[in-house]
This record gives structure tokens, C-alpha cells and sequence, in this order.
């Protein structure tokens, strides 16, 4: 089971990052969690949002290079040692994450962390073997 | 070039700062299709379009990815160069 993340690839140009999120904004797309890798040159915004389709759609009609990126979202305890005990579960079997970012969800007693690997069934075989909690796309966007 | 990463458009930017040798900047457009959101595979397409340029021309470049759409179209003549630098130094 696997979520669904937008990538969007940017210049570092003055006012870049504002474009997107007005294009958002005007879409009605809600932003859940975002992270933003940098280059001197460029970066890579990638997002979760309410609503993939429409966040994708709208963001290529304004000219953005966007993407949809498959990714794995698992919820875990908002307590110390909750995102170790997750990431343990995966370098465990050898694998190797390409990245990871993580938010709070609303109900405050859960956090949920967005990981980014190529060996996805693999890294869901050790998560899901351990019972531990990885949403759906429907599941993450309604956080 | 055959990168697929890449679009095939291009843009050669010379520039000199004072008292240094010139530089060469390639800009390339990432694919709006093919384009990687993991920046070591963002880097290693960079890496290889210095790498051919560098084997082909013996010209060591620095390179820029930029957004698509964005390196000017070609009216007729192709703008590929564009020249920074000041030759009256």
C-alpha cells in the first residue's frame, strides 16, 4: 500500500516557491506536509495534499514540471524513539532510503512519516510483517 | 547526447570573472516527463552531461539544470550562446 506525493522541480528564481502555492491555493488544494531539497541552482519541492489529481493538474497548467512520486506513509506513536523504531524496521532487512520527512497529524497523538525508497515492496514486507501502521492514499489525505 | 532526463534544448553561457580564466555554462532542461524528484539522481544527470561535453569538446563546463520551456525557443536562428563576458578586459 503506498501513497501518492507531488514532486516540482524549481529554479531558484525569486518567487518560484510563491507560484506554486498560489496555483495550489486557487486549486482549493490543501497542503498536508511538504519538504523542500535544495541545489545552489534548483530544488525539489515535494508535497502531500488533500487531492494529488487536481494538485497535479492545476500545477502543470500554471507550467510547473511536476510529478507524481509513489511513496509509503506510516503512521507511528508522536513519541520519542516512534520514527527510530520505524526506520529500524527498514535498514534492518538492508534497504536503503532515499529520503523521509514527517508531520504530526491532527488527532496529536500519532505522527506520520513519508518515505521515499525504490525497494517499496520490500520496505513494506518490513513494515507491514510488524503490524506497523502504513496508510493508504485515501487514509493519508484524510488526516 | 541522448540523455532522457533531458530535453534537447540547450544554452551555452560564457562569462570571465577578473583576473580568471573564462567559463563555460551549459544549461540544460530537465524533462518534463523523465525528471527524478531524488537529488543524487538530479546531480548524476548533471554529472553526465559535464562528463560528455567534457570527452567531446576536451572543454571542462559547469552545468545548470533549469525548468523547461524556459531556455529561449528558436525564431528561424537558434540563440544557443549567449557571451558575458567583457573583451575589453
Amino acid at each position: 500500500m503506498t501513497a501518492v506525493q507531488i514532486s516540482v522541480f524549481l529554479e531558484n528564481k525569486s518567487g518560484r516557491l510563491a507560484e506554486v502555492t498560489r496555483a495550489l491555493a486557487n486549486a482549493g488544494v490543501n497542503i498536508r506536509a511538504l519538504s523542500l531539497a535544495e541545489t545552489i541552482d534548483y530544488g525539489v519541492l515535494r508535497l502531500i495534499v488533500d487531492r494529488p489529481t487536481e494538485a497535479k493538474e492545476a500545477l502543470a497548467a500554471a507550467g510547473f514540471t511536476v510529478t507524481e512520486t509513489e511513496v509509503i506513509a506510516v503512521e507511528m506513536p508522536d513519541r520519542p524513539g516512534g520514527l527510530a523504531a520505524v526506520v529500524d524496521l527498514i535498514t534492518r532487512r538492508g534497504l536503503n532510503i532515499e529520503y523521509l520527512y514527517a508531520f504530526v497529524g491532527r488527532r496529536g497523538e500519532n505522527a506520520v512519516v513519508i518515505i521515499r525508497i525504490d525497494t517499496i515492496p520490500e520496505a513494506l514486507a518490513a513494515l507491514e510483517g510488524v503490524g506497523a501502521r502504513v496508510l493508504s492514499a485515501a487514509e493519508l489525505s484524510q488526516i | 547526447m541522448g540523455l532522457e532526463e533531458t530535453t534537447p534544448n540547450y544554452l551555452l553561457v560564457a562569462d570571465r570573472k577578473p583576473r580568471q580564466m573564462d567559463e563555460l555554462e551549459v544549461q540544460v532542461e530537465v524533462s518534463p516527463e523523465r525528471f527524478s524528484d531524488e537529488m543524487a539522481k538530479l546531480e548524476a544527470v548533471s554529472e553526465r552531461v559535464r562528463a560528455a561535453v567534457e570527452s567531446a569538446l576536451g572543454l571542462s563546463v559547469a552545468v545548470k539544470l533549469v525548468e523547461p520551456k524556459t531556455l529561449e525557443r528558436s525564431m528561424g536562428k537558434a540563440k544557443r550562446v549567449v557571451d558575458r563576458r567583457d573583451l575589453g578586459q
